[in-house]
């Protein structure tokens, strides 16, 4: 089903003006031109895609958003106080409305810079390359990303480096006058044998309601090792879509975490190709949503090589009138024997009028593979609610406290102190009864 | 201290409890005993407020109060403690700052100052030797991986930190080898206080060969048929059941 054209017609001039203004390499403009064609052809998905049939677009396509100043007015470093995680070892790249922010940021190394700075820079325009990993003509907010984007980063790390690189990227959506659509883009190469750890984090300043259309592809060669965490905790005003898009070669190990708190809509799709004999991912999940909030969580796994194996852990909370969507695909191509795939989703209703489907699937066309999924959604557990009200802990504290430990699951895999902490206040912050349950931290 | 006149308790439409009279006075030990589906378990349960189970009639008067209007964690407040017969496990929730919290909350009612983690772990340690628990108690989560023994010794301990006027303990012997048990019924032991009223309920009397009740009552159908001392476990051990089942239908 393709979108009435009218809904095009903000993002086709955005495009336009893009292509004019810009003096980019003649790859890139192909790229762009292809990619819009790609986009155009079929337009935004609607719920008659099979993959976007729990989240309806209305709300995101009947508003206008412009693009963002290229000059935006800079912000004070004092604004974002408390929203930053702490990470004094790391390459901080902070974008205000997707455009790097200098002044906020600190890189000490070259392993990451910002993107619209290299576009500038490059003297071999086709060092940088886009949608290596991503197919888009399936995914159609990665095609329109690539048409539009302007700025993001770009992370390279040398093969054989002994020390992790650390990055910390942080999105910063404001409230403007208008509202603005942005597409940051995140092009992560990690060399043989190398490590990175990426934290991507997505705030707000002010009730923004903008709508980030975010892609983030990673290249790990062999034995590379990513950690990859993903916070999105904007007002709950905005629109966020958001592809991670990983390629795998042979014994790399790729770890995400994806946090999902904020937005009116979320969508996030996590796609992970494990090429190579030996390549390892783990996918860990856990979004918590209230009031009219929507999250749509899509990932899928091609398993396209011997021995390969992939884990998912996703669990979701859903409040008030919010709904939360799982939908886990893991698909064993022909040929990748050994394969090892667990998927597991479990999600907790806090009310009555909150909703959550999720969906683990699975495709299998290959011999002696070892694959499991379960999925829960349910209430609180009402045997453990009692036991602590017998304790003397009061029903709400109780409920909290339960709802807290079932989310603490999915914190305590990241690998930053500094992000579990945060998330340790975020999630603190979204229930009742904080004080008591901090004691229980 | 509880005074129960003419209960009656149903769950999903089935009435359990039929008309159960008792009352417990403080510094006594009372055995209730009976036959699987008397109703045993049910009336614990309902005096430690789980919602499960509707009260249809009868009246509970617990240290002046009437105890049915109170919440679960306001019984618990007041001095009521249930060792539960399946303790639950909570995962994420560490055991020991649950029964700090829980602590804390009784001492807060009974207007006393909050302990803080240093007064607290000091009086801990001592109940833990008496339970003969390690120091892992203190990291884990609330029952989490907990063998059978392990959580009823659980139970007893949070009994002896938490110190409550009125004990129910539910089929704390149920599960448990000789040496588990004898730690548990030294556990419970300790506690007898005259201030201090236990209600154990079991269906066997081997439990009552280390905790010596005062009173033993037998509950059939949702009453109790008979009442008397430990010699009345005794004949129940040697008899059976049915003879006073046989007896309550006649």
């Amino acid at each position: 089903m393709s979108t009435p054209a009218h809904a095009l017609d903000s993002y086709r001039a955005a495009f336009e003006q893009r292509v004019q203004q810009t003096r980019e390499s003649a790859a890139l403009a192909q790229q762009r031109q292809q990619a819009w064609a790609a986009f155009a052809a079929t337009g935004f998905p609607s719920t008659r895609d099979e993959d976007w049939k729990y989240t309806n677009l209305r709300r995101l396509l009947r508003r206008k958003f412009s693009a963002p100043a290229d000059n935006p007015d800079e912000i004070e470093a004092d604004a974002l106080a408390g929203q930053l995680i702490e990470m004094p070892h790391a390459s901080r790249l902070v974008f205000v409305d997707g455009v790097f922010s200098p002044h906020l940021s600190s890189t000490p190394s070259d392993h990451a810079v910002s993107l619209a700075t290299t576009l500038r820079n490059e003297e071999q325009p086709e060092k940088t390359r886009f949608d290596n990993v991503i197919d888009i003509r399936q995914h159609r907010f990665a095609a329109l990303n690539t048409a539009l984007f302007t700025d993001g980063a770009v992370i390279n790390v040398a093969p054989n480096q002994k020390q992790p690189t650390v990055v910390y990227l942080v999105f910063v959506s404001r409230e403007n006058g208008h509202r603005v659509a942005v597409h940051p883009r995140v092009q992560v190469k990690v060399g043989n044998a190398s490590a990175l750890q990426l934290v991507e984090h997505h705030i707000s300043l002010g009730a923004a309601d903008n709508f980030v259309n975010s892609i983030c592809e990673i290249d790990l060669g062999d034995g590379a090792r990513v950690e990859h965490i993903r916070l999105q905790d904007e007002a709950d005003t905005g629109f966020s879509i958001a592809g991670l898009h990983v390629r795998q070669a042979r014994d790399s190990e790729f770890v995400s975490h994806n946090y999902c708190l904020g937005g009116a809509l979320a969508r996030n799709d996590v796609v992970v190709l494990l090429e190579e004999p030996g390549a390892h991912c783990t996918l860990n999940g856990l979004f918590m949503v209230r009031g009219s909030q929507h999250v749509d969580n899509h990932v899928r796994i091609d398993h396209l090589a011997m021995h390969t194996q992939s884990e998912q852990n996703y669990r979701g909370v859903a409040d008030g009138r919010a709904r939360g969507v799982y939908n886990g695909k893991v698909v064993v191509h022909v040929g990748a024997d050994k394969t090892d795939a667990i998927q597991s989703s479990k999600n907790l209703l806090l009310s009555d009028k909150a909703e959550i489907d999720t969906k683990p699937e699975l495709e299998i066309y290959a011999d002696d593979v070892k694959c499991r999924h379960g999925a829960t959604v349910g209430q609180l557990d009402a045997d453990a609610l009692f036991y602590l009200r017998s304790r003397g802990i009061d029903l709400e504290t109780a409920r909290a406290l339960l709802t807290y430990a079932f989310a603490e699951d999915v914190v305590v895999k990241a690998g930053v102190d500094a992000v579990r902490d945060l998330l340790d206040t975020r999630i603190l912050g979204l229930l009742p009864a904080q004080d008591i349950i901090r004691e229980f931290v | 201290m509880l005074k129960i006149e003419n209960l009656h308790a149903s769950v999903d439409g089935s009435e359990i409890l039929r008309g159960l009279d008792l009352e417990v006075g403080a510094g006594e030990v009372h055995a209730i005993m009976g036959p699987n589906g008397s109703g045993k378990s049910t009336l614990v349960q309902v005096l430690a407020g789980r919602d499960d189970y509707e009260v249809t009639s009868g009246n509970v008067t617990y240290c002046g109060s009437q105890l049915l209007d109170m919440a679960p964690e306001e019984r618990a407040r007041e001095g009521i403690f249930l060792g539960f017969q399946y303790p639950v496990e909570i995962p994420g929730v560490n055991n020991v700052y649950l029964l700090k919290a829980a602590l804390n909350a009784i001492r807060k009612h009974r207007g006393q100052s909050e302990l803080d983690a240093v007064e607290f772990l000091g009086l801990v340690r001592d109940k833990m030797k008496l339970m003969q628990m390690d120091d892992s108690f203190l990291k884990r989560g609330v029952n989490e991986g907990f063998s059978g023994g392990e959580k009823k010794r659980n139970e007893i301990f949070q009994m002896a930190v938490l110190e409550p006027r009125l004990a129910l303990l539910d089929e704390t012997d149920s599960g448990l080898d000789i040496d588990a048990l004898k730690v548990v019924a030294k556990g419970v032991e300790s506690q007898r206080h005259p201030d201090r009223a236990i209600v154990l309920v079991t269906h066997y009397q081997r439990l009552l060969d280390y905790i010596e009740p005062d009173y033993v009552h037998v509950l059939s159908a949702g009453r109790i048929v008979r009442s008397g001392d430990k010699s009345l476990a005794l004949e129940l051990e040697r008899r059976g059941y049915d003879w006073l089942k046989a007896e309550a239908a006649a």
